[in-house]
């Protein structure tokens, strides 16, 4: 009962929407996009899942007055506050944009900078192993950067041409390739789930 | 002064302070501050675009008479019974309702891109210039190869244009993760230029153009 009920809704679900794409008649009569917006809305109520595990993990942390607690309380009440504040004016209210475009924005782009000097220390490691695989990763990345960055063309002339080869043909081909592996991989997993054979969404939340 | 472009500095530089020693206060606080606004953003844009417009708003609302939509919002709710153990096995109802759907829009929905991608690799082996017919020799065979590398259910060493397959493409797979390794650390460095020009030039002024 715990477990089937969840299995058929599960096969029911992933049977409504196939049927619903290869049956234009589903989406004449409408029930497929109304179908739609409900699964939107029902995940739409998932949103509070991360808010409710922060606040029970940093909630225990301020409770239990652990080390660094004081993070905790700054975490909730920034999440909170500004949740509360985007609520009332929107996210494009004046003073949640103000917070939005001169705090969330500038600490999101420099976290992400700060990846440049790790990525260089990561292509240093990489290229000390040696291998000969990671020697033609490593050219092919430096003909890549030399090829956009202005500088390459500068001190050879027509590099970017050979950059753009590079991105056009083995690398195009190659990442189609992946993609296809990943499609392919995707259509198993989906029907794996569909014919009950993938279970793993079942267990873990009680019996 | 402009207090918007301060506030932007002291945050750029707080997160700057993580290069320095990982664990120091400064990283720390503007890390938590960085979580807790995130998640608050969020907790803001769901409301506004799917949670209200639900209840009241448009003629897909509870309040416009379409009481169908009380459906997905307390299968939504559900969810959150995973927190009450006696009965946390319930959340796995929304949970399948989901994983189904996201399952059958998969096996619906993404064949047009997956059969795009394939009628698109049928490339003309013979053109009228000789780079041109290279260039799409090329294409196939380390599309091919690529695509030989990932079959796991054939073995390998047995047969012979497997075997060569796998090996062109292994290749051609570290030539595209060379090459997506080049644009991911030209991205990045772009982001720390453009952090940079932000202190020098729009905080301190000691950068133009």
């Amino acid at each position: 009962m715990r477990k089937e009920i969840p299995m058929i809704l599960t096969v029911l679900a992933g049977l409504f929407v196939i049927v619903a794409k290869y049956l234009f008649a589903v989406d004449q009569l409408g029930w497929f996009t109304t179908a739609n917006r409900m699964y939107q809305v029902m995940y739409a109520m998932f949103f509070l899942l991360g808010v409710v595990s922060l606040t029970i993990v940093h909630g225990k942390n301020i409770q239990r007055r652990r080390s660094k607690w004081i993070y905790s309380l700054i975490l909730l009440i920034c999440m909170y506050g500004y949740g509360i504040l985007t609520i009332q004016q929107t996210v494009e209210g004046p003073q949640a944009n103000w917070i939005y475009n001169n705090i969330l924005n500038p600490t999101d782009a420099t976290i992400f900078a700060l990846l440049a000097f790790f990525i260089t220390s990561a292509a240093y490691r990489a290229f000390r192993v040696r291998t000969r695989e990671a020697t033609v990763l490593m050219i092919t990345a430096v003909i890549v950067m030399l090829g956009v960055a202005p500088i390459g063309d500068t001190l050879i002339h027509g590099w970017n041409n050979v950059a753009r080869w590079f991105m056009d043909v083995p690398n195009s081909s190659a990442m189609r390739g992946i993609a296809l592996g990943a499609y392919l991989g995707s259509f198993a997993v989906a029907l794996r789930i569909l014919l009950g054979l993938e279970r793993a969404h079942l267990g873990g939340a009680g019996q | 002064m402009d207090w918007g472009i301060l506030a932007g500095a002291i945050c750029t530089i707080a997160v700057w302070t993580y290069l320095a020693d990982h664990q120091n206060p400064i990283w720390e606080l503007i890390q938590h501050i960085y979580i807790g606004l995130a998640y608050g953003w969020s907790i803001g844009y769901y409301w506004h675009t799917y949670i209200w417009p639900t209840f009241t708003g448009n003629k897909d609302s509870l309040a416009a008479g379409q009481w169908v939509y009380i459906i997905p919002i307390i299968a939504g709710l559900l969810v959150y019974t995973r927190y009450i153990p006696s009965i946390a096995w319930v959340a796995r109802y929304p949970l399948s309702l989901a994983l189904g759907w996201g399952a059958g829009y998969v096996l619906g929905f993404t064949p047009a891109v997956f059969i795009g991608q394939l009628t698109n690799s049928f490339y003309d082996l013979w053109t009228d210039s000789v780079s041109g017919t290279i260039n799409n020799w090329i294409l196939l065979l380390t599309l091919l190869g690529t695509v030989m590398y990932f079959f796991f259910t054939i073995r390998r060493d047995a047969n012979p244009v497997m075997k060569g397959g796998v090996w062109l493409g292994r290749w051609a797979i570290m030539v595209a993760l060379g090459a997506a390794f080049g644009n991911t650390v030209l991205y990045r460095y772009n982001l720390f230029y453009a952090r940079m020009h932000y202190i020098l030039g729009d905080w301190l002024h000691l950068a133009g153009g």
